[in-house]
């Protein structure tokens, strides 16, 4: 290819984010072209637990997964598929009074920020939402979420952003960004891609992308580990984790149980490579059996992980350059974005287009990790 | 020609010799006796087999014709590859699920059931 | 956490051979395989074999008893029964998991050579899954295992190993019903200038022309050039039917042993992500390996059918081969001995060009009709991997997200390469191209349990 792609709004990244940016985007009308180095979905989008969950959010994060809920239940709008959304309670349960406490600390810390959507539940309840429960347990938060197919979703948005006019490039890594006049000129190795407007949804690569745009971004590439196993008879239909111990259950529509929670593996984003911990996934394991005892006839078909991109803070990238008036980002989910995808898209496009931040995003400027030298002069820009 | 091998403009003529045969034919034949005999139970019926080989291999030569049905569509299935790769041979034994009876060496007193779709 | 100069996984010729001379140069040795017994699928129980299958299975087989015999004075630490589940890279060298019992441990090894030989190529025929169909490797393992055969065995395929069954079917007393076999009959020619003209190539031939002329002696029917092959049933086969020479056929039975040749098992070499590529002339992926069976993995090698379908004898010399290598690295002293491995092995492999284009896969398991089921476990049809095609898949691992194939149980085992042969068909593209599933760990199914009560340390 020599054609240079002309476009009013080049994404760089093809997972949910990207996709998801894109597809909004394209709905205004702008013209979009999107680079993935990879497939579309290949690392966090469609590696991930696939969890739909607002419960135990940071409180800065809420607002933005409350619209994006709202979102979710009416995805087959969105993207004529209905993603495998299932809308289930998630549950968090207490293992010791210790934990009753720390739940209601967070209770009340909701209802003081004006949200009522975690409720906390007795013993008894959460033995009738979940019956296969350890009986052990001592209560649970619970709040109205769900879960969906993370691979299908993200073909999805990619699918409709398509219908919608958007160009997709896979196998395509950008590799040189320059400030070309107004316009951004994005080498690949296989051509140039001139851009009106640029958005950085390169999850665990995107330090490398701001950075190329000036910004400082402390981008930490991390590989969050999950378990698969074979399928067993429903016995639990909500998703599941604990007030203290890394957990992330739930059963899917097929039988298998899907397990993770917070455990690392190790990762080579250079090579794309990650490799499984099963020191760590030990002790996933382990949580797993003492929630619910009939885990330990549950067989391991299989353990991956994805490659997500954490901040030190654990909150998102989203918004407008520091540099820059026509360069966005949307990155930097530590491994809780997969709920946020519709709602981010919807207004990252919407602040590309018309300059107007909604107040959901307002907390994840960029700035935030500024104070760094400007490296856009020793860049020569 | 023999028996239930025939083109089929004779299918007819050979299908009732055929019938009978089926009713005498057993899928498989064990060439020695047991000389080192264990027993198990299958589906609750007792049954015996050579020490030493496979729950697999116990159950073929005991003529079980199906080990399990698929989770997906029920679809009933025995033993594909008897090494170990198919997991066609799936089966409950002694409570545990999932068991792989090409790779589990019978023993005297095992319980065995049919997996019934997901464990 | 034990640890040990050279980890073999398989105990077939080519882990036996490698443990062997291994232990001779006097360094420490763990050998791991899922089976109970040494000897791995050719020498399938040889220690445990009575009278009877020694009559049954011939010279060939009893030639095993002197390698077990070598392996059980060898000093190596043997773990039969213990499954590999998970390999490593470390800094020393490769830690190995596996299940034995019930339980999960761990070994390091400071270099490793893998052994686990060769599985069936698939065969995707219309009925394939019903109960009593088998591969014909699994009838011979119930031969050898429990001295128990099939009473009225329809064999179906082509190759070597089917010829073999069938000669050693008919000394049991119980001769395969007939046998379907699916050669194109042009293939009698094009074979023929492949002949190979020297004694150890002869001699493969003289063994095959003599097995043939036991099973066609007995008077079992050979439908040659067979096509449009069904195996028909509800609960459980009940024939197979065909054309053969442009005449139907339907032939009643109650089993069906399928077969057209073996394919290196690639699990660990997938999973460890060494470099694969297609090779036309075998039909299947094999791992680029050295000379001496080493793979782009440093450390790691592969000996035996596992790279590449040689048979029994050339994995004898492969693991020996590699072993020596690996002995030359943890000494710093060349091997006399690796000149004349070397060129053994390539004499002992002069007979494979004429049986790769005599016994091709069969076409029609390759490109299976739309709703015949291609991946067991998932149950996904060919006609739902064509339509995933259709739909932008182009690569395994996309049509695994899409449809779960490669995602039960045996992780592509069964139907790895007819996925990869069926989206290269539907898509045009080429087989590196498409690509095969990533082997995730871990390599078998592992009870929960068995993990969560692992003591393992972190790296
Ligand atoms: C079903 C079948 C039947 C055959 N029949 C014949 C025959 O009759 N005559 C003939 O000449 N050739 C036959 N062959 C081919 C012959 O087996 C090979 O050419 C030869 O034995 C290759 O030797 P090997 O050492 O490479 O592999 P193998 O003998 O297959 O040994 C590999 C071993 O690795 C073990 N293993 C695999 N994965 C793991 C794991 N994750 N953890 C622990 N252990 C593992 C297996 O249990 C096996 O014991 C047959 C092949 C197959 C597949
Ligand atoms: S028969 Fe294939 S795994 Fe047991």
């Amino acid at each position: 290819m020599t054609n240079t792609v002309i476009s009013d709004l080049l994404v760089i990244g093809g997972g949910l984010h990207g996709c998801s940016a894109a597809l909004f985007a394209a709905k205004r009308g702008m013209t979009v072209t999107v680079l993935e180095k990879d497939e579309v979905g290949q690392h966090a989008s469609g590696t991930n637990a696939g969890g739909v969950r607002r419960l135990w959010r940071d409180i800065k994060e809420v607002p933005l997964a409350n619209l994006s809920m709202e979102m979710w239940k009416s995805i087959s709008e969105i993207v004529d598929d209905d993603c495998g959304f299932q809308q289930v309670p998630q549950v968090k349960v207490a293992e010791c009074s210790d934990d009753m406490e720390l739940l209601a600390d967070r209770v009340a810390l909701m209802k003081k920020s004006g949200f009522d959507h975690e409720r906390l539940i007795d013993r008894n309840e959460v033995l009738s939402l979940l019956p296969a429960v350890n009986p052990r347990v001592e209560g649970g938060l619970v709040s109205d979420d769900g879960f969906a197919l993370p691979w299908h979703t993200t073909a999805a948005f990619a699918r409709k952003a398509r219908e919608l006019g958007v160009r997709i490039d896979t196998r395509t890594e950008a590799r040189r960004i320059q400030k070309d006049g107004n316009t951004w000129r994005v080498t690949c190795s296989d051509g140039e891609y001139v851009g009106a407007h640029l958005l950085n949804c390169a999850g665990a690569w995107a330090g490398q992308v701001a950075d190329q745009v000036g910004d400082n971004a402390p981008v930490e590439p991390i590989a969050p580990l999950m378990i698969v196993t074979q399928r067993m008879k429903p016995f639990c239909d909500c998703v599941v984790g604990t007030a203290r111990r890394p957990l992330s259950f739930k059963q899917m529509a097929n039988g298998t149980l899907v397990i993770g929670g917070a455990r690392l593996g190790r990762v080579n984003t250079a090579t794309n490579r990650t490799d499984v911990d099963f020191s760590e996934l030990k002790h996933t394991a382990n949580t797993a059996r003492d929630v619910f005892p009939i885990m330990s006839k549950a067989v391991i078909q299989r353990a991956w992980s994805g490659i997500e991109a954490r901040m030190p803070d654990l909150l998102p990238v989203i918004g407008r350059s520091e540099k820059h008036e026509n360069v966005f980002h949307a990155f930097g989910f530590s491994a809780h974005g997969f709920q946020l995808g519709p709602a981010t898209g919807k207004l990252v496009a919407e602040l590309i287009d018309t300059g107007q931040k909604a107040p959901e995003i307002e907390p994840f400027g960029i700035k935030r990790f500024s104070a760094k030298p400007d490296h856009s002069q020793l860049l020569g820009m | 020609m023999i028996y239930g091998v025939h083109c089929k403009d004779t299918v007819q003529t050979h299908m009732a010799i055929l019938t009978n045969r089926l009713d005498e034919t057993l899928m498989y034949q064990r060439l020695l006796s047991i000389s080192d005999p264990v027993k198990f139970t299958f589906e609750g019926q007792t049954l015996t087999a050579q020490a030493g080989e496979s729950v697999a291999a116990a159950l073929l030569a005991s003529n079980v014709e199906s080990f399990r049905d698929t989770p997906v569509s029920h679809s009933l299935r025995s033993p594909f590859c008897m090494m170990g790769s198919c997991f066609d041979c799936l089966v409950e034994i002694d409570g545990q699920p999932n068991c792989q009876a090409c790779m589990t060496e019978v023993r005297d007193g095992m319980e065995i059931y049919r997996q019934r779709g997901e464990a | 956490m034990s640890s040990v100069d050279l980890g073999i996984v398989g105990a077939g010729p080519a882990g036996l051979a490698a443990a062997v001379e291994a232990r001779s140069a006097g360094h420490s040795v763990a050998l791991l395989d899922e089976a109970a017994h040494p000897g791995g699928q050719i020498y399938r129980n040889i220690d445990h074999a009575g009278a009877k299958q020694f009559e049954l299975l011939g010279p060939d087989y009893a030639y095993g008893k002197a390698l077990t015999k070598a392996f059980g004075k060898s000093g190596c630490s043997y773990l039969p029964k213990s499954s590999v589940w998970h390999v490593e890279q470390r800094d020393t060298g490769f830690r190995l998991s596996y299940s034995r019992d019930g339980r999960s441990h761990g070994v390091d090894v400071g270099s490793l050579i893998i052994a686990t030989g060769a599985l069936e190529r698939p065969m995707p025929l219309p009925g394939w899954t019903l109960p009593g169909v088998t591969t014909a490797g699994a009838i011979q393992i119930l031969l050898k295992a429990s001295a128990t055969v099939a009473d009225d065995l329809v064999l179906v395929g082509s190759g070597p190993l089917l010829i073999l069954l069938a000669a050693q079917l008919v000394t049991s007393g119980y001769p395969p019903r007939a046998i379907v076999e699916t050669v194109p009959l042009k293939n009698y020619v094009r074979a023929l200038p492949r002949v190979p003209f020297n004694a150890s190539g002869l001699g493969y031939l003289y063994k095959g022309s003599k097995l043939l002329a036991r099973v066609a002696r007995a008077g079992v029917p050979i439908f040659r050039d067979a096509r449009d092959i069904v195996i028909e049933g509800t609960k459980r086969v009940e024939a197979v039917s065909f054309r053969s020479k442009g005449r139907a056929h339907r032939v009643e039975t109650m089993s069906v042993g399928l077969h057209h040749g073996v394919v290196p098992n690639q699990q660990i070499t997938r999973l460890m992500r060494c470099e694969h590529v297609w090779d036309q002339r075998q039909h299947a992926f094999l791992p680029i390996l050295t000379e001496d069976g080493e793979t782009s993995v440093h450390g790691l090698f592969v000996a035996g059918d596992g790279g590449g379908i040689r048979g029994a004898h050339s994995a004898e010399i492969a693991g020996r081969l590699a072993a020596l290598k690996v002995i030359e690295r943890m000494t710093g002293e060349s091997q006399a001995a690796v000149k004349s491995l070397r060129k053994k092995l390539k004499r002992d492999a002069s007979v494979r060009p004429f049986l790769e284009a005599l016994y091709p896969p069969f076409s029609e398991a390759l490109v299976p009709s739309d709703d015949t089921l291609v991946c067991r476990c998932e149950e996904v049809t060919a006609g739902q991997i064509r339509d995933a095609v259709r739909d932008t898949a182009s690569e395994a691992n996309q049509v695994k997200s899409f449809l779960r194939t490669g995602m039960g149980p045996c992780q592509g085992r069964v139907c790895g390469l007819a996925v990869t042969e069926l989206i290269a068909e539907a898509s045009g593209r080429s087989r590196n191209d498409v690509g095969y599933f990533r082997i995730r760990p871990p390599l078998k199914p592992l009870s929960l349990n068995e993990l969560a009560d692992y003591e393992t340390e972190a790296q």
